[in-house]
């Protein structure tokens, strides 16, 4: 198997346009457009969640599959297990609705679907190459990289930086 | 004895028995150590909170399984049902069921949960149709018994009589509610709160009796026909729940030297006073401060 991806957030770069909730808003419609996402009842919800803190520093965040993922061991139905690649999902069919997921989150990123009484969170986009968040995002503050990848281009940004500054 | 090939033995197959056995087979990936889960239940391992959905139809037992769902793989785990331990010896460290059998541990978790309580000051509680909803075998009785019955009494206003009491208007029944105290969820939340809770209840078609308790059960050759309160008043049904509350599973024998006091009372590592026994769940009483709980177990 590939090594798993995971969506990484590079904070210096998010300008908190939103763009990425819009897109995992419509990605999770019935119509996947946003017109007709508009129009939809119950609305489509974004799985990602842009919030300001600190003199307004936007911050995105989104469910990162825990390793050891306590909404999985709190599921009092069993709704929550882990996919092959590594995804925590919550199976829409046997989630009854108790929220037990939402308390024990530790970032806050399981929502709840009132409407339908069902809990809701990123399953990344599991019919995309790369989910819709990391897609719309205009300046790559999200991106879809291994950890090995991604650390890999850290060290080569880094090593450049380092030339750059003995070159220079 | 390697770590790896311990004999686990967990007595009790709900949520902390079955979470314990997922854990330590996480640990003990090797899977030589044997794991074996004690049940006195028949069902294979269920999600508990599951069961009022059986009683109002809109889950079979078999969706309620635990093993192969979340967390729960059941991998190199033995469940042994209809097997109520009895006994515990921990200083042989062996285990006994019915029959006689005695199974040997290294480590013992019990996980033995708890049960419903039924006040004994109500007389009739052992009349046929008489329930107290706990087990996926008290849902199945429940569920039974719908079809006969026209109106449900609950004895006591508790989160377990409320979903029991749900369970039944979805299938059509008028359910009323006994409520000693002067608000139902009275150990939950304040009084204002409740308040808010019980016009929601009303909304949803439940009436709610306050200050109010049952002394006795009627019944008749087809089960309960009637509850009598102890203001007087009679009010016909042909089924009861009881919710007041539970009562920790403790009732071992040979547990002289494992301090029970309103449950089995653990360390912050959750051992007990007894060696190599561990207690965790419902039925555990946890003593945190880990030291002076030591000196005292
Ligand atoms: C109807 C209902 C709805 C609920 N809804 C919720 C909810 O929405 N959210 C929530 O968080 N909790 C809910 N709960 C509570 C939840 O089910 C319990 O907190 C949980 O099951 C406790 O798990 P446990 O493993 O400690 O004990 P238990 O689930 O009580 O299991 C203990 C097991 O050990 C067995 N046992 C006991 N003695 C022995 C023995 N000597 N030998 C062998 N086996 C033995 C028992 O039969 C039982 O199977 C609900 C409970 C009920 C009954």
């Amino acid at each position: 198997m590939s090594e798993p991806k995971e969506i990484f957030v590079r904070l210096d770069r998010c300008m908190g346009c939103h763009s990425c909730e819009l897109a995992c808003a419509v990605e999770h419609s019935r119509s996947r457009s946003l017109y007709g996402a508009i129009a939809e009842q119950p609305r489509p919800k974004a799985r990602v969640y842009v919030e300001s803190v600190l003199s307004k520093t936007p911050v995105p965040i989104v469910c990162r599959h825990c390793e050891d993922a306590p909404c999985m061991h709190a599921c009092i139905a069993g709704a929550i297990r882990r996919s092959e690649e590594g995804v925590v999902v919550t199976q829409s069919d046997k989630c009854i609705g108790c929220w037990t997921c939402v308390m024990v989150c530790p970032y806050g990123v399981i929502g709840r679907q009132i409407e339908e009484h069902k809990a809701y969170r990123c399953d990344r986009c599991p019919e995309r190459a790369v989910p819709a968040c990391v897609d719309a995002c205009p300046t790559k503050a999200l991106v879809y990289r291994s950890v090995k990848d991604f650390s890999r281009d850290a060290r080569q940004a880094a090593s450049a930086g380092i030339l750059g500054v003995q070159g220079g | 004895m390697a770590s790896s090939e311990k004999r686990y033995v967990i007595v009790g197959a709900s949520a902390a028995g079955m979470a314990a056995a997922e854990a330590i087979r996480a640990i003990d990936k090797r899977g030589s150590g044997s794991i074996t889960v004690f049940s006195d239940e028949p069902d294979p391992p269920y999600f508990r909170p599951l069961i009022p959905f059986l009683i109002s139809g809109k889950k079979s037992a078999a969706d309620m399984a635990l093993v192969g769902q979340g967390p729960y793989q059941g991998v190199g785990i033995e469940v042994r049902l209809n097997s109520r331990v009895e006994r515990i010896d921990s200083l042989a460290q062996t285990v006994e069921i019915p029959g006689g059998e005695r199974v040997g541990y290294d480590k013992l978790l019990i996980a033995t949960g708890s049960r419903s309580y039924i006040p004994p000051e109500i007389e009739g509680t052992d009349a046929e149709g008489v329930f107290a909803l706990r087990t996926l075998a008290d849902a199945r009785a429940v569920a039974g018994r719908v079809e006969s019955t026209h109106h449900a009494v609950m004895l006591g206003g508790g989160m377990l009589n409320l979903k029991a009491s749900f369970a039944l208007l979805e299938r059509g029944l008028k359910v009323t509610m006994v409520v000693q105290s002067p608000q139902v969820l009275s150990q939950l939340m304040e009084p204002g709160d409740a308040t808010l809770i019980r016009n929601a209840l009303n909304n949803a078609g439940l009436k709610i009796e306050t200050g109010a308790s049952a002394s006795r059960i009627l019944s008749n050759d087809n089960g309960v026909n009637g509850v009598l309160l102890d203001d007087g008043r009679m009010i016909a049904c042909e089924m009861v729940c009881i919710g007041k509350g539970v009562r920790p599973n403790v009732a071992f024998a040979g547990l002289d030297d494992i301090r029970i006091d309103r449950g089995v009372v653990v360390d912050s590592f959750t051992a007990c006073s007894a060696y190599n026994v561990y207690a965790a769940g419902l039925q555990c009483l946890q003593c945190l401060r880990s030291r002076r709980c030591r000196r005292n177990l």
